[in-house]
């Protein structure tokens, strides 16, 4: 057990490493490449929403859902006609993939809120490195501190876990063999 | 006179005054008669036949069809340097002009053909801010239903900051609003986006993109759209 917690806070830690502060969802930042069925520009409410199959990539992390609706503040300066300014929120709706070169997380819905630089992971959560999993109903982690959290939000649903003790890399033999935790 | 002068006169004769020659018999005569009466006759029947001739031709000219008008322009009215004014919905006046414009006659007189037209609108501008300012290659301008067709080369900027490419596109005048069939390729202040079809709405505030849409959004002002003029080809 007294192995356990610390596999567990350093399995979250690892997953809340994947995205830097300034970047949107990925560790690298730089632009979003999307691809989707269709897509609704609101410029005016600085809102963009796309619809049907979306993927959304930037750097080596994509963002997959049924539906993603990205806020963000219109900008731009004096030389510009416009100007995309900064995303303030973005909000993945209907089978949510997150996934980065180490870690994989899936759920029902999804949000990232730049003002506090969370990534919020609602529904079905499952959680995946490796050999190591994590299933819950919320997941939370602050891309700045590192911090996460995992409960069972509103349905009370406790956090299941498999971990493989000395498991560090995808495939890792470990001496035990996992064994399922709540919180 | 001389022997001289007689014998001269003697071998040289004058020449006898021209007098016509006289039947001098009965036979004679009555040929000669026969003769100018023949004459007669042939006269009055070769102006008989001249007068046949002339009125059949034109018995005949008359009977075929009418003589077809003679055109100096085609059906349709051409126009050099045409202007075509209107208003939108909320008033805004738009002008639709271009290099040439033929108007169809009959029932499609509300229909105009363009060639190189250009467009004075609230909601959208050429690309290109210089003298040309042209929409695309050609266009139809519909007056009733106030709508402008694009065809081929179709380049246009909403007045949110949008720059189009298209081969096609119709503009609602009266709606503020564009609609496009085909493929398009887009820089807004998000980025590039390319797609199916597209649809501007509320005069350039709303765009819709749809099928196979990819897009690059750009977070930093670097990405944005440039001024104009300054279009990156």
């Amino acid at each position: 057990m007294t192995r356990i917690i610390p596999l567990v806070l350093g399995f979250a830690a690892m997953l809340a490493l994947a995205p830097c502060a300034e970047a949107q969802i990925g560790r690298s930042g730089g632009p979003l490449d999307v691809q989707a069925q269709n897509m609704d520009v609101f410029d005016a409410e600085g809102r963009i929403l796309l619809r049907g199959e979306v993927d959304v990539i930037q750097g080596d992390t994509r963002l997959a859902a049924d539906q993603i609706e990205i806020f963000y503040t219109p900008g731009g300066n004096a030389a510009t006609s416009g100007g995309f300014g900064d995303i303030n929120r973005i909000v993945a709706t209907g089978n949510v993939f997150y996934v980065t070169p180490l870690e994989r997380a899936r759920g029902s819905n999804g949000v990232y809120e730049a003002a506090s630089d969370t990534v919020t992971l609602t529904g079905d959560v499952v959680l995946t490195r490796g050999e190591n999993v994590i299933t819950t109903t919320r997941f939370v982690t602050n891309l700045t501190t590192g911090n996460s959290s995992f409960d069972g939000g509103e349905s009370g649903e406790r956090v299941r876990s498999v971990l493989f003790p000395g498991s560090e890399n995808a495939g890792g033999d470990g001496e035990d063999n996992g064994e399922d935790s709540g919180e | 006179m001389t022997a001289a002068t007689d014998s001269f006169n003697a071998s040289t004769p004058r020449p006898a005054r021209w007098e016509p020659r006289r039947a001098t018999t009965l036979g004679e005569a009555r040929r000669r008669t026969a003769f100018v009466r023949m004459l007669r006759f042939a006269l009055i029947a070769l102006a008989v036949a001249l007068g046949l001739i002339v009125t059949i031709q034109l018995l005949v000219n008359n009977s075929n069809t009418a003589p077809e008008a003679v055109e100096t322009v085609g059906e349709n009215a051409r126009m050099i340097n045409p202007r075509f004014t209107g208003r939108d919905e909320g008033g805004a006046p738009f002008t639709v002009t271009a290099d040439t414009a033929i108007r169809r006659r009959g029932e499609a007189i509300n229909l105009t053909e363009l060639e190189n037209p250009r467009i004075d609108f609230e909601m959208l501008e050429a690309i290109d801010q210089s003298a040309d300012g042209v929409l695309a290659q050609t266009g139809l301008y519909d007056s009733e239903a106030r709508t402008l067709d694009l065809e081929t080369d179709v380049r246009f900027r909403t007045r949110s900051g949008y720059l189009f490419r298209s081969e096609d596109a119709r503009l609602y005048l009266g709606e503020d609003r564009v609609v496009g069939n085909s493929a398009v390729e887009g820089i807004g202040p998000m980025g590039r986006i390319r797609a199916d079809r597209y649809e501007v709405l509320d005069g350039g505030d709303h765009v819709v993109f749809t099928g196979n849409v990819v897009a690059r959004i750009e977070t930093d002002n670097a990405g944005a759209t440039p001024a104009p003029g300054t279009e990156d080809e």
